[in-house]
């Protein structure tokens, strides 16, 4: 498919013929009418793997969309929140296990950006959730009380993804399950974004572990 | 010459030195720099004529002019000729550095000089740049008062960074070069 800048006569949307016209975020597209293929040829080994690790990913990553959004904010001008994530965590995302491919949950990132972190994260099974705690102190640089905390928690067995927000100077949030299980396979990861709706953190991964000593 | 070719498909073109050097140079100075980026947007404010963007800007190239050694591919920054603050005011005389676990002091003397007036502000600023954070002295100090003590960051206690030191004027006009204390917390 084939972009066009602001095209010999500009851009257009709507049907001219077998043309189509339309734009998506300031992006001006022309593209041709869809193609039903009526015999799909199998893919290679190669293909196969690319479309699996595509799906696995793309899987992950939709239920957040909306946190996406926030996380990735300074980079979704002409593209959405999902797809930053997806093209910023692709190269490192996999592992293998034997003939498998997963997902390598510690290294995925839910945002970009210059705000800092808030340090001392630590995370722990509480009640039917999880609770997480960080540093509300800001030292002077990088950082507002009022900035808001994204804790996103997800439980493999379960296939349950879950964020609560908390602002940085309130120093830890309860995830809750619901009625979802939680299970032993959690992983939680932390970032913070400003109140401004400018600029977001790096992800911290928190380890879970027993209780808050730990 | 090619006049179609396809924009998906770059031409290759191998870069010259000099052209791989400058952005390499370029790279290094940016990551140094750029978590520092509220600091300097105060300390450099007067390069910058009002424009946080042109002072950050004049940092970086003082940066690279005076900060990074070494030849491509193993260019480096040196984090002691890196100038968080640059001006007129004059600097301050480290004396006793006394780093606890969670917070750092450092005791310092002023030579007499019309330009230094006692209400000066002094500001001591924990750096490490593989980390990404910073933190600075959030408690008001003088360059009366002889010494300042800043919290250390949680990512800061157990990782070595670099401190720098340096004043400004009660109204954030004018200040001083930044003074390197050291690299502290190596194991």
């Amino acid at each position: 498919m084939a972009t066009i800048n602001e095209g010999i006569n500009g851009p257009f949307s709507g049907k001219v013929g077998s043309v189509i016209g339309s734009s998506w975020r300031k992006i001006h597209y022309i593209k041709g009418m869809h193609k039903i293929k009526s015999s799909k040829r199998k893919p290679s080994q190669k293909q196969a793997v690319q479309q699996y690790k595509f799906k696995l990913l793309n899987q992950f990553f939709s239920p957040m969309a909306s946190v996406l959004d926030v996380g990735f904010r300074g980079f979704t001008d002409r593209a959405t929140g999902k797809n930053v994530a997806f093209r910023y965590n692709y190269d490192h995302a996999f592992v293998a296990d034997g003939d498998q491919i997963k997902l390598n949950y510690p290294v995925l990132k839910f945002s970009h950006g210059s705000l800092y972190t808030a340090g001392a994260e630590k995370a722990w099974a509480y009640g039917e959730g999880v609770k997480v705690k960080w540093d509300p102190k800001t030292y002077g640089v990088g950082g507002a009380m009022d900035d808001v905390g994204y804790a996103i928690v997800y439980s493999v067995s379960s296939d349950f993804f879950t964020c609560e927000t908390a602002l940085r100077h309130e120093g830890e949030v309860h995830v809750s399950f619901g009625e979802k299980t939680r299970g032993n396979d959690v992983h939680v990861w932390l970032f913070f974004a400003d109140s401004k709706g400018k600029q977001a953190s790096r992800t911290e991964y928190i380890p879970l572990t027993d209780d808050e000593e730990t | 010459m090619d006049f179609f070719y396809d924009r998906d498909r770059p031409k290759v073109k191998e870069k010259s030195y000099g052209k791989l050097a400058v952005q390499q140079r370029m790279r290094l100075a940016m990551a140094f720099l750029n978590p520092l980026r509220p600091i300097i947007a105060e300390s450099w404010l007067g390069h910058g004529k009002g424009s946080k963007s042109k002072a950050f800007g004049q940092a970086l190239k003082k940066l690279m002019q005076d900060a990074i050694e070494g030849h491509y591919p193993e260019q480096r920054v040196v984090p002691e000729r890196v100038m968080i603050s640059t001006g007129m005011l004059p600097s301050l005389q480290i004396g006793d550095v006394v780093h606890r676990p969670e917070e750092l002091e450092i005791y310092f003397s002023s030579e007499e000089n019309p330009m230094g007036k006692p209400g000066d502000e002094v500001v001591l600023v924990v750096y490490s740049p593989e980390k990404g954070i910073a933190g600075r002295n959030t408690d008001g100090c003088t360059r009366s008062s002889g010494y300042i003590t800043v919290a250390l960051p949680p990512q800061l206690r157990d990782a070595p960074f670099h401190v720098y030191l340096f004043v400004h004027g009660a109204n954030k006009k004018q200040f001083s070069k930044s003074v390197y204390v050291g690299y502290l917390g190596e194991p």
